[in-house]
């Protein structure tokens, strides 16, 4: 039986423990709830301090649901494309598992709120360089949850889950500069 | 310390600290309403009626917009008082007299108004300063110019030697009045002095009520004259010497507002405007050529009584 209080510790403290659990356990709904809080809870704060200084509440929660609804598609895509690329790499297809442990790598989102409203209540809003930071650190741990789950659901060294992780990205470089090139030849040259 | 206390008591730190953020930003926000404000609006350029240029995302120029925004600052409850921060060399007689009334209904209503102002505030620019509270200047400001004119040019000569005849058929004898294509007849020069008169008439009673002078005393003075800050503060055009905050602290003072008041100002450019809208003063030879391309008689247009560039600095 899983106890999420444990699972919650773990994913904090012991994160490549906690990923093990999970890619064993697969609790799909805290990690839904984790993913949905992950946006919720940091907009319900900047909403409720900082935004009411600039005005313009009402943008701002058109934002935040637009941010929700990419954050869930992001969160199916994402696992879907390391999935296919963990295959591609020779491990065993586990897309729940990931998806599930996707959700659990946003947690810092949440246990960084405190941090956040610190920050509003000492600086105010001119403290949004802190702000910045507590979010890239907030990043930070995020990927490190991330690069830890694939390397716990697919059995993979720490340097494929990196692998896989960074795959997509530079394959869309890739097709990018090529695109580019292409283009260049079929269209432009024409013109020469 | 078991995992569970630890996960409790993180999850309380977060349900604690959104409740925090959620007082304090509301906290924020109320007493930022309740702070007293200071309304800053800017009249630049040459005063002139109607709605001025509207583009897209964005409005400039024009006694509309400059009254639009007067409203908003009088239907503000937090707002007490407001500068008119003045960088005008004048305009047109009509539009100087349409916001000057506007500016006496608002502080009819309660309102302080003190005029701050910039380089040029002379002409239609000194009519709506005279219709303040209280006249700030820079010793070096160019004020003054109490009067009216209308330019006229008689081009029959360059006419005749560029080869363009004209021929016009009238409704009634005057409608070509100010026509540059003949000359005036005096019985026209009497019509549009009667005319000039009245206006300035309008104007230095405007100054005498404002400044608290008589008519006569005024009218010494409102020879269309240009005076620096400097000498109208002796000649009692203008209250104080002062720049922009002196003018905010003046107003503060008049309109009793306690500790340091928030400056709402009004007409700034944002980045929509940045990115839509050209230039947003109104030059005086675009005005000018505007005026003539729309109408024959607008040519009304008093002030402008000042030497050809001070306007566009």
């Amino acid at each position: 039986m899983i106890v999420l209080t444990d699972l919650l510790y773990d994913t904090i403290f012991h994160p490549e423990k906690a990923m093990e659990e999970i890619a064993e356990r697969k609790p799909v709904v805290p990690s839904v709830l984790i993913v949905i809080m992950s946006f919720v809870l940091p907009w319900m704060v900047y909403i409720g301090s900082i935004q009411q200084n600039f005005g313009f509440t009402h943008v701002a929660l058109i934002v935040a649901g637009l941010q929700g609804f990419i954050n869930i598609l992001w969160w199916f895509c994402s696992a879907a494309i390391w999935n296919l690329v963990a295959e591609i790499y020779g491990a065993k297809a586990n897309a729940k598992s990931l998806l599930v442990a996707l959700g659990f790598a946003q947690l810092p989102y949440i246990v960084g709120i405190p941090f956040l409203v610190g920050i509003f209540l000492f600086s105010g809003v001119s403290g949004w360089i802190q702000w910045g930071i507590i979010w890239i650190i907030m990043e930070i741990w995020s990927f490190t949850l991330i690069i830890l789950a694939i390397k716990q659901i697919y059995m993979v060294s720490n340097t494929k889950a990196v692998g896989i992780y960074f795959s997509p990205l530079f394959l869309l470089v890739i097709l990018a500069i090529l695109g580019f090139f292409l283009l260049n030849f079929f269209v432009f040259a024409q013109f020469v | 310390m078991s995992k569970k206390t630890v996960v409790f008591g993180i999850a309380g730190l977060i349900i604690l600290s959104i409740f925090i953020s959620m007082i304090v930003g509301a906290g924020k926000e109320k007493a930022k309403a309740a702070n007293e404000k200071i309304a800053v609006i800017h009249v630049e350029g040459v005063i002139m009626g109607g709605q001025g240029s509207g583009k897209f995302l964005s409005e400039q120029g024009g006694t509309d917009y400059l009254m639009k925004q007067l409203h908003e600052a009088r239907d503000d409850q937090s707002i007490k008082a407001i500068v008119l921060r003045v960088n005008s060399p004048g305009g047109s007689a009509p539009a100087s007299q349409e916001v000057g009334e506007e500016l006496k209904k608002i502080r009819a209503q309660g309102k302080v108004i003190v005029t701050s102002m910039g380089d040029v505030a002379a002409s239609g620019g000194y009519w709506l300063a005279a219709c303040t509270d209280k006249i700030y200047a820079n010793p070096a400001t160019m004020t003054g110019s109490i009067g009216v004119y209308i330019p006229y040019a008689n081009l029959e000569e360059l006419y005749k030697k560029v080869g363009v005849s004209t021929t016009k058929i009238k409704s009634g004898q005057h409608k070509d009045i100010l026509s540059p294509d003949r000359p005036m007849t005096a019985e026209e020069r009497a019509m549009l002095q009667a005319m000039v008169d009245d206006m300035y008439n309008q104007f230095v009673v405007v100054v005498a009520e404002g400044r608290k002078m008589s008519p006569e005393q005024v009218m010494q003075l409102a020879d269309g004259r240009i005076y620096t800050g400097n000498q109208a503060k002796e000649l009692g055009l203008i209250d104080e010497l002062g720049n922009y905050y002196d003018a905010i602290e003046g107003a503060q003072q008049l309109a009793g507002i306690q500790g340091r008041p928030e400056i709402k100002e009004y007409g700034k450019s944002s980045p929509f405007s940045l990115l839509f809208e050209g230039k947003a003063n109104v030059l005086i030879e675009q005005l000018l050529l505007e005026t003539l391309k729309t109408s024959n008689n607008s040519l009304m247009i008093s002030p402008l009584a000042l030497p050809y560039g001070w306007g566009n600095q």
